[in-house]
């Protein structure tokens, strides 16, 4: 997604915004891999080959959310891997 | 995902006339629809609960902005057009959610306008929805009336066994 998108989104769950963007890849206004994080429900969404993945609860792959956090242990805040919703590692 | 068929060029169509800054597409499917917005919008979002789908748009377009999330549950500010052309024929969603449109075949379209109210600028927002004769319209006319929307049909299709309505909403 470009950084711009940031000002449109919102978290899914309880609107809140903005959301925080961590970036874990990125080339040029482009994040390839990163998280959005929301600071009220404390939820965090995937960026996942450029696609922000920002799905509610029910309809989340919680092996695909776990993969990508495991994947990407280094880059994201220890918050959101041990505390983030709606699972962590 | 949805493969492109009649009942979206049909939209496509029924788009042209329209013209803004920012405009989104609940359910992108293929993209196609979101694609040929870029002509008349300035920015172009568009939406799907499908990964596969995105990826697959992903893949050829450059300058739509994609959000992987149900209707337009992700998203904020004002668009000037909202456009959508959800699985509207009668059946269980669980079965086949990209033609099944909930049991009267009208659930779905319902969530997504209810989804993008919000969204809609106040002055100048147009929603514009495709309709088939073969979904039971009555809960949609209610909604309507019950948010108080204007509801105007601004183009028509026959198809073999059905009719196809662009239903156009604004406040």
């Amino acid at each position: 997604m470009k950084r711009s998108m940031l000002d449109i989104l919102a978290c899914p769950i309880d609107k809140h915004y903005p959301l925080e963007l961590v970036e874990i890849e990125a080339a040029g206004d482009e994040v390839r891999e990163g998280v959005l994080a929301c600071t009220k429900c404390g939820r965090y969404y995937p960026i996942m080959e450029e696609i922000p993945v920002m799905l509610p609860d029910e309809l989340r792959n919680k092996e695909r959310d776990m993969g990508f956090l495991r994947k990407w242990q280094v880059k994201i805040p220890e918050k959101i891997l041990r505390q983030g919703n709606p699972w962590h590692l | 995902m949805y493969v492109p068929a009649e009942d979206t060029l049909f939209l496509m169509e029924c788009t042209k006339q329209y013209r803004g800054t920012w405009a989104l597409e609940m359910g992108v499917g293929s993209g196609a629809v979101a694609q040929s917005l870029l002509s008349n919008f300035k920015n172009v979002v568009g939406t799907d609960i499908d990964l596969a789908s995105l990826a697959y748009c992903r893949g050829k377009e450059e300058g739509v902005m994609l959000v992987c999330c149900d209707a337009a549950s992700a998203l904020r500010g004002k668009f000037d057009l909202v456009v959508a052309n959800p699985p509207y024929l009668p059946g269980d969603p669980q079965a086949d959610a990209t033609v099944h449109g909930g049991l009267a075949g009208i659930e779905t379209t319902i969530h997504f306008i209810e989804s993008a109210l919000p969204l809609l600028s106040e002055k100048e927002g147009k929603m514009l929805v495709i309709v088939s004769s073969l979904a039971n319209s009555t809960a949609l006319d209610k909604f309507v009336q019950e948010k108080k929307l204007k509801k105007r049909v601004v183009g028509e299709k026959a198809l073999f066994y059905e009719r196809l309505y662009a239903v156009e909403l604004t406040f």
